[in-house]
């Protein structure tokens, strides 16, 4: 036997948390904290049999209420609502249960999930929503159970029923689902977007340099871009993003390039699609080294760097063209302009550079020099215990040895430049995370990368990454199984959901339409004959459906009624009989009760009323069911 | 549905007459109880022999009615019907002695053998339910209903009634031989005639007076059935075979015993099935084919009519 009180509360804690684990990440910590022990609480209060009365629990949501609104502000308006549907959900699981609240409970978790849709849209959502739709129908029918009889029992076989058939209902409605989804015009942004401009601090990725300035970065774990790309050689795999190739209090930092003409640099062509997430920042990365971004608006500069019109704070796609080559050619290059030096370089860096420019005659030759010296020193990679202060790269170099990735570049950068060689630096991402099963490159923000390009003379740039030379080098980890079907999952939803918009949707009808345009068919009288037949066959349908519907209740009940006396007399009814006489002749008490109401409302020229609809159809569903 | 009132008594009197002492005149006293119910009048069409007289007397005395017979013959004056004033010289002066056309039901036998001009003193009566006498009204008692009867195939030395007269009776009909079990007991067992005249009265008279108001009254004749009878009247007078349809007073007619016939089948309200099943009883004596068609059985032609128009269902 299936306690059904039991089955709802269950189903009903299940529901509950559909509402408030897609608002988790975005809820206070009051909120955060709360609903899972109102849930527990809720738990222990059925087991032992009690509920807290209205009169606790309505001064207290109050109390709640005037608790959570004070943090309220034009700003906040969403997240404080978010908090205050979660404590409600929260409140109403503690107490009595009855179908009023079990309703409750059930729309507050509805209005929890598409308040999770205000912050966010992935494809978490869509496994959310699917989940929530099967577990409502089936708690909203066991709830019909549960209004006749609070302590009413099911036997295993009827549970089974009636879950099977509660379940029908959303499987059925999913084909109107999926047509809606296909025509509505649907936005790219979560909601909550319009009302707030994201402020995401990218710590990865940024457009100026400037070692030092903290003792430890952390970087999240967010994605950046996915490519789909063939498969790259490990050591080629750097997104090329920014090009910083000045100084600005003693920060690097992106000039104006000067004028420098490149030619097609050689090496392998590769082609990447990449779809980048959402950002504040404007350049399109690609792998080393982009030649032609198209799919969106951009300036290229001849140093490699693709910006985008307009920052890419909507799921965009791009194509880029890239040649895998280490080297550079430009011609025409402004070599003060790469020489320049920051204000404040310390005096054991300066000696540094002069050493190596005396020692090493060619460009070639001071690289190797640096190299050995950066071997040399044994430096560490890493991203705490940095060197800060009022001349972190001398720190780096010569006493602490510990460093990321804008020590190492800017660092060496500066050598070069102090040893006569112009260089500037390269900021981009490092590896990536391929995806077998989707084909493509996972990059995400912990992937940020700072390399160095530096000039030799009749090669062009040559791209140096001096992180190489650390005792740790750094490795991308490969993804684990399910992590990657995961994002392999969010990363089609993005593809086929969010970036699918009211373009795609004309274009798709555009294409029909230029389709049927082009059908080709292979006599002229036949394409006027198809179009007759495609305007006058479902005409026709239509015209024969509407004469062969009976226009009024009367008539569909009396042709229902004929069907069932034809199943139960078969050719029993005769033509051209009135139905006194065939109910007569038929001796059918069913008929005959049947044609006393009927008769007495049609040829009493009124309608028949609303019980009498009722009960005809009670006659016709007792008459179809016992056939004599 | 709740029932018309006193239906259950009329249907009894038909049952108890039709089982118990006319066996197999079913359709024809049924009829004759229609068109008492509606205040008409009957003419029963078929060769002598087969029980008429006797029907119309087990009728009226199951009825409680009084019964009045007068048998037609060429010498047959108006006043022997109507009654005529004889003087009193006793008293000094006439008093009117009521003819046999002062009763409840009357039958009229060998109608169409009286003279015309007594033909139309008693359709006179028959149709404005008084007569004149003298200069005195006498009204006739309710409730009237004339039965008469004719003999159709023998036609030396008789008057037929014209057709403008045939109109006057709301329903013609046959009576038909019994069938064969009936008749062979009716064979055994000899004429019943002494028996009938000593059947007792079945029926209270108010109850039959109940009842005729409850047919005109309370039996509803809605939209779709009057549209049906319409279509039935129109298509008699379009027929290609017939030259006068049905008038306006045949179609009242027909309506009045639909109404009647429904109250039988003990509904307050006409079905369609009840029009059709009464225009054969109704309709063919008020039609007039056309001289070259004069042949033509008129029963057909208005089976053929029937089936034309479908019965509305919804």
């Amino acid at each position: 036997m299936v306690r059904v009180d039991l089955f709802l509360s269950g189903l009903t804690a299940c529901i509950a948390l559909i509402g408030y684990l897609p608002l988790l990440a975005h809820l206070g910590l009051f909120a955060r904290v709360f609903f899972p022990a109102a849930l527990l609480a809720g738990v222990y209060l059925y087991y032992s049999g009690r509920a807290l009365p209205g009169r606790v629990l309505t001064p207290f949501s109050i109390l709640l209420f005037i608790y959570l609104a004070s943090g309220f502000s034009v700003s906040r308006l969403v997240p404080v609502t978010a908090d205050l549907l979660v404590v409600f959900l929260g409140v109403r699981l503690l107490g009595e249960r009855s179908g009023r609240h079990y309703l409750q409970a059930f729309a507050l978790s509805l209005f929890c999930l598409a308040a999770s849709s205000l912050f966010e849209m992935s494809a978490l959502f869509l496994v959310y929503l699917f989940a929530l739709l099967l577990l409502l129908a089936v708690a909203l029918v066991l709830l019909t159970f549960h209004a006749q009889d609070e302590a009413i029992l099911l036997t295993r076989y009827e549970a089974k029923k009636v879950v099977t058939v509660a379940l029908l209902m959303p499987v059925v409605a999913l084909p109107l689902l999926l047509f809606f989804f296909f025509i509505l015009p649907r936005t790219q942004y979560p909601l909550w977007n319009f009302l707030k401009t994201p402020a995401e601090k990218r710590i990865g990725f940024s457009d100026t340099v400037k070692p030092g300035s903290a003792p430890a970065v952390s970087a999240v774990k967010g994605v950046v871009l996915r490519a789909l790309s063939p498969k790259v050689p490990e050591e080629k795999l750097y997104w090329r993003g920014v090009v910083l190739n000045s100084f600005k209090n003693d920060a690097w930092v992106r000039k104006g390039v000067p004028g420098e003409i490149d030619s097609v640099p050689a090496g392998e062509r590769v082609t990447q699609e990449i779809y980048p997430e959402r950002s504040q920042s404007a350049y399109l990365p690609a792998l080393n080294v982009g030649r032609a971004v198209s799919g969106l608006r951009n300036d290229a500069s001849t140093d490699g760097v693709f910006v985008a019109s307009r920052p890419l704070d909507q799921k965009v796609k791009y194509v880029a063209e890239s040649a895998l080559s280490d080297v550079i050619r430009v011609r025409g290059l402004d070599r003060a302009f790469y020489l320049e030096l920051p204000g404040n370089i310390s005096q054991r860096m300066r000696a540094k550079g002069r050493e190596v420019a005396q020692k090493g005659v060619s460009t070639t030759q001071r690289m190797r020099l640096l190299e050995n010296f950066f071997r040399g020193q044994r430096l560490t990679y890493a991203n705490s215990g940095m060197a800060v202060g009022a001349d972190p790269l001398d720190s780096f170099l010569f006493d602490k040895k510990r460093g990321n990735c804008e020590y190492f570049a800017s660092s060496y950068a500066i050598l070069l430049r102090l040893a006569g060689v112009p260089s500037r630096l390269v900021g981009g991402y490092r590896g990536g995370i391929y995806n077998d099963i989707g084909g493509y490159y996972l990059v995400t923000e912990d992937m940020a990368h700072v390399w160095v390009e530096a000039y030799e003379d009749g090669v062009g740039w040559r791209f140096v990454d001096p992180s190489a030379w650390a005792l740790g080098a750094v490795r991308g980890t490969q993804a684990a199984g399910f992590a990657k079907y995961v994002d392999m999952a969010g990363f089609y939803w993005d593809k086929a959901v969010v970036t699918y918009d009211l373009e795609k949707q004309i274009a798709l009808v555009r294409e029909a339409g230029s389709r049927v345009r082009n059908l080709r068919l292979p006599e002229k009288s036949g394409k006027g004959f198809l179009i007759v037949m495609l305007v006058v066959v479902p005409l026709a349908l239509v015209v024969v459906w509407i004469r062969r519907r009976p226009p009024s209740v009367e008539a569909r009940l009396l042709r229902r009624m004929l069907r069932v006396v034809t199943r139960r007399h078969p050719g029993g009814i005769g033509d051209g009989e009135g139905l006194f006489e065939l109910a007569a002749r038929l001796d059918d008490p069913h008929l005959k009760r049947f044609v006393s109401i009927y008769g007495g409302a049609v040829y009493c020229d009124r309608s028949l009323s609303r019980e009498e609809v009722t009960q005809l159809e009670e006659i016709i569903r007792l008459a179809s069911q016992h056939l004599p | 549905m709740p029932k018309p009132a006193k239906v259950d008594e009329m249907n009894a009197v038909l049952e108890e007459l039709s089982s118990q002492h006319l066996k197999g005149k079913v359709r024809a006293l049924r009829l004759s109880l229609m068109a008492l119910l509606t205040g008409g009048h009957i003419l029963l069409e078929d060769i002598p022999g087969l029980g008429k007289t006797t029907m119309a007397l087990a009728f009226a005395s199951a009825l409680g009615l009084s019964f009045g017979r007068v048998q037609c013959t060429s010498d047959l004056l108006p006043s022997d019907i109507t009654g005529l004033s004889v003087f009193d010289r006793t008293e000094g002066r006439f008093n009117f002695i009521k003819g046999p056309i002062f009763n409840n039901i009357v039958l009229i036998d060998e109608v169409n053998r009286a003279m015309p001009k007594t033909q139309s003193a008693l359709l006179e009566a028959m149709e404005e339910r008084r007569v004149t006498v003298e200069g005195v009204t006498y009204q006739l008692p309710e409730p009237f209903m004339v039965l008469a009867t004719q003999n159709p195939v023998e036609q030396v030395g008789t008057y037929p009634l014209p057709e403008s007269q045939m109109d006057r009776f709301l329903i013609r009909t046959g009576i038909g031989y019994p069938p064969e079990e009936v008749e062979k007991g009716i064979l055994r067992q000899g004429s019943i005639r002494n028996e009938i005249l000593h059947i007792p009265p079945l029926l209270q008279h108010e109850d039959l007076v109940e009842a005729i108001r409850t047919v005109r009254e309370q039996v509803y004749v809605g939209e779709k059935v009057t549209d049906y009878i319409y279509a039935i009247i129109k298509a008699t007078r379009t027929h290609p075979l017939v030259q006068t349809g049905l008038s306006t007073r045949g179609g009242i007619g027909m309506v009045d015993v639909a109404k009647a016939a429904a109250y039988l089948h003990g509904r307050d309200f006409v079905a369609p099935e009840d029009v059709r099943d009464v225009v054969h009883a109704v309709c063919p004596h008020r039609l007039i084919f056309r001289p070259e068609h004069e042949g033509v059985d008129k029963e057909h032609v208005l089976n053929a009519i029937l089936k034309e128009i479908p019965l509305p269902l919804t």
